[in-house]
């Protein structure tokens, strides 16, 4: 692995990478830069602490938010039933 | 006490909702808070205070379910409360509770690109659209918003 140091490289885009959102191709040209680039490699490292957070806060919030769908659903088919 | 309700009250509640019947969610929410208060100077200062916190309601919420006049308990519910996961799901409700605190400490417009993306599963794209800015500034966002996240969250981390 290299550090680019001051060198100008053009970064792949670690959130998109992270959340899915990259095609096929980005996505394995960056993980091909990843295995060489020790300064894109850390910013990586950097962000994924706050990105598993997220992605764990999202199925948390999901089941919650059901449970209080669920009591609406009812509640209406009770006023209407 | 106040300040506690305010920011962990709504989450506390959800996280009630999911075990319990909603009519019995209020008088459970006010049980915990005052055993919060109650015990606030054995508080662990070595321990996250929303692990804290979501273990005593994981706690009140079995007392509830005990003495509960309901006969019929769901198993996925028993297993999420009482069994080997419900201390896993009470830290993972704990740990979203102190995200949402991090995010809360982010420029607006960090914090906005990141909940678009994460809680309403929009593409950068598609919030770049939504706001009205350049994707590159909404990347951008994000990226800064992420660092300074990580950053929050594992300073939080390594002072308990």
């Amino acid at each position: 692995m290299t550090d680019h140091g001051s060198v100008e490289h053009e970064s792949p885009d670690l959130v998109g990478l992270l959340t899915g959102e990259l095609p096929r191709d980005q996505t394995l040209a960056a993980a091909r830069h990843l295995e060489g680039c020790a300064k894109c490699a850390h910013e990586l490292a950097d962000i994924v602490v706050a990105h598993a957070a997220l992605r764990s806060s999202s199925r948390v919030s999901g089941l919650l938010e059901e449970d209080e769908e669920d009591v609406e659903t009812a509640a209406n088919t009770t006023a209407t039933g | 006490m106040e300040e506690a309700y305010r920011a962990y009250g709504p989450a506390v509640r959800a996280y009630l909702r999911h075990f319990l019947p909603r009519e019995e969610v209020d008088d459970v929410l006010q049980i915990v808070f005052l055993e919060v208060w109650r015990s606030r100077s054995r508080i662990d200062p070595a321990r996250p205070f929303e692990a804290w916190l979501f273990g005593i309601a994981r706690k009140r919420a079995i007392d509830q379910l005990r003495r509960s006049s309901h006969e019929i308990v769901s198993v996925e519910t028993v297993r999420e409360l009482v069994g080997p996961d419900g201390e896993d799901f009470a830290d993972r409700v704990a740990w979203s509770a102190e995200l949402r605190g991090g995010l809360s400490k982010l420029p607006a417009e960090q914090r906005e690109a990141i909940e678009l993306s994460y809680f309403s599963g929009l593409t950068q794209a598609e919030i770049a659209d939504r706001v009205g800015s350049p994707i590159g500034t909404i990347k951008a966002r994000m990226a800064r918003g992420m660092h300074r996240l990580t950053d929050l969250l594992v300073a939080e981390g390594e002072a308990t």
